[in-house]
């Protein structure tokens, strides 16, 4: 792992970083993924397993409230609001 | 009389008896928190409105409509929302986040009469065993200043075991209700995987997370995990457990993994606690767990998996910190570089786990590992009743001590594999050691198969002598 690499990662994961801050990462990282590297020697013959029998249990499909009692208490925390929408910036550039 | 160490038992018989009004009891509350939290730092918030719900709780026990903990001060994890409050989760990214909703555990507590005392403080994100890494600053141990709460329900913890409040709610993705219990000198209980609504607990690893609570009885305990849990439909992992009332008489004690790395006080304490259970009729019994050894490995490749992906909703878009860029993705990066360095640093360890190319290697393998880990407690547990394991290798650590992050990660041994396996699991107090002429407390883990609750109560109750 470098810094090249952790930078490559940064930005899948929308982080900005500074090239301090991507150089000590990448050191710790390293240190961290050789710590659990140990786990490739594990024998497992459990391919494709599932994790737990627990599964997701859904309610039935409905409607849950009245439309529209908790639009304010969640368009309250919004940074960037406008009228009843959220305000983002342009995704789609014009040539 | 001081009503400062009251268990919430104790206390709610006094209510009952009106030896004391819940009024007389928050006023208490508020006084030791004046006194001791600016040096402790356990709570973000007390909230401004604890008189008025404790003026309330006066009226029902006035009126015989008491609940269970009708009058009773509770502190919450801030990374449990409560609506028309704050919830920071330690961060600085939801900064001016207002939560338009109650956590189902909060409207539990509230159902049962409890007064909401605070937010408490934490890690951020839960990603921690010290509290040191909250933006808000460190909350520190109350048996010494010098030294960590343990985390990362560091303040839920040091807020119990300070005597602020009886008892509190934290969460557990990896041993952060466990470990800070045991560093304080209280029991803090893990609750099987879905037995608790995760609805309005904020997320780190959804296969793992956990909320349960930390007091200073095992009795206590028992009646907080008894008023949060059960099915809600809110949570589409939570389940409706089907416990059973067993006698419980067969300790495992997997000597294997002991061997190295605990400190030897901490030893001799978990020594005394099974000597104190065979006096008690226990059988001890020596029980193999082949794969805890590598029950950490897994772990630190599942939770930033998970928490990688569950704080991709931290955008700036909806909720939260946000900062202007040069365009939309730009506005992303600007508004996460709010996130702390752990984070920061789990969030890329994450990615990288998930990444085409290492994604077999490394998260399917830890998944293929985590079902033979529980396996092997599966198979134990036909043999035994209980296992038990001391809580932490180590009593609580000074600040600054564990700087690398691979030693912090190895302190949580013992903790993770309840997590990997859903297992419930309580750390129960099992003495002092004693650093630099300091006393400190340690703990005692013991894990139950799913939904076996009670049987931790029991041996829990053994141990404190009850």
């Amino acid at each position: 792992m470098d810094k090249t690499e952790v930078g490559k990662l940064a930005n899948l994961a929308r982080l900005e970083l500074s090239l301090e801050e991507a150089e000590s990462l990448a050191q710790e990282i390293e240190s961290i993924l050789g710590y659990i590297s140990e786990i490739k020697d594990v024998a497992t013959d459990t391919k494709g397993c599932e994790v737990t029998a627990h599964r997701n249990i859904v309610r039935e499909d409905g409607i849950p409230h009245e439309s529209g009692i908790h639009t304010e208490a969640i368009l309250g925390n919004v940074p960037n609001r406008e009228r009843d929408f959220i305000k983002v910036k342009r995704i789609i550039q014009h040539e | 009389m001081s009503n400062e160490l009251l268990s919430i038992v104790e206390a709610r018989a006094k209510l009952d008896r009106k030896e004391l009004s819940a009024t007389e009891l928050v006023d208490q509350c508020v006084k030791i928190a004046k006194a001791k939290d600016h040096e402790l730092g356990a709570f973000l918030e007390v909230f401004d409105d604890v008189s008025e719900q404790a003026k309330a709780a006066d009226t029902q026990l006035t009126n015989g409509k008491a609940g269970v903990l009708t009058g009773i001060p509770i502190a919450l994890k801030d990374n449990i929302v409560q609506q028309g409050r704050s919830a920071t989760a330690g961060s600085r990214i939801l900064e001016g986040f207002v939560s338009p909703y109650d956590a189902t555990v909060v409207t539990k507590l509230k159902k049962a009469g409890a007064i909401l005392f605070g937010r408490t403080n934490l890690d951020e994100f839960a990603m921690g065993s010290s509290t040191e890494h909250s933006a808000f600053g460190a909350t520190k141990n109350p048996h010494d200043v010098t030294r960590v709460p343990g985390g990362s329900s560091g303040g839920s913890a040091a807020a119990v075991a300070s005597g602020i409040v009886p008892g509190a709610l934290g969460s557990d993705t990896g041993g952060s209700i466990r470990q800070p219990a045991s560093f304080c000198g209280v029991v803090g209980l893990k609750p099987t995987y879905g037995s608790v609504s995760r609805h309005g607990l904020i997320a780190m690893g959804s296969s793992l997370d956990v909320i349960g609570p930390i007091a200073r009885t095992i009795e206590d305990t028992e009646l907080l995990f008894n008023t949060i849990c059960g099915r809600d439909a809110l949570d589409s992992t939570s389940r409706e457990g089907k416990y059973e009332q067993t006698s419980t008489r067969r300790v495992g004690v997997p000597r294997h993994f002991l061997e190295s790395g605990v400190d030897e006080d901490v030893l001799a304490r978990f020594d005394a606690s099974i000597e104190k259970l065979r006096e008690n009729g226990y059988e001890v019994v020596d029980v193999e767990l082949p794969r805890a050894k590598h029950a950490l490995a897994v772990y630190y490749i599942i939770m930033p998996a998970e928490a990688s992906t569950n704080l991709a909703r931290y955008d700036g878009v909806r909720f939260g910190h946000y900062a202007s860029g040069a365009d939309g993705i730009d506005d992303y990066k600007k508004s996460r570089a709010a996130f702390g360095t752990e984070v920061r640093r789990r969030i890329i360890l994450g990615t990288y786990v998930l990444s085409a190319g290492y994604y077999d290697a490394y998260y399917n393998k830890a998944t293929e590992v985590r079902k033979l880990l529980t396996d092997d407690f599966t198979e134990t547990f036909k043999r035994v009743d209980v296992i038990a394991t001391p809580t932490t290798p180590t009593p609580a650590f000074t600040f600054g001590e564990k700087s690398d992050p691979l030693s912090m990660y190895l302190t949580d041994i013992f903790t993770v594999p309840a997590n990997l396996s859903g297992m419930p699991a309580i750390s129960v107090p099992s003495g002092l050691v004693m650093r630099d002429g300091v006393e400190l407390p340690v703990g005692v883990q013991f894990t139950a198969p799913h939904f076996q609750e009670e049987r931790l109560f029991s041996v829990g109750k053994v141990l404190m002598g009850v």
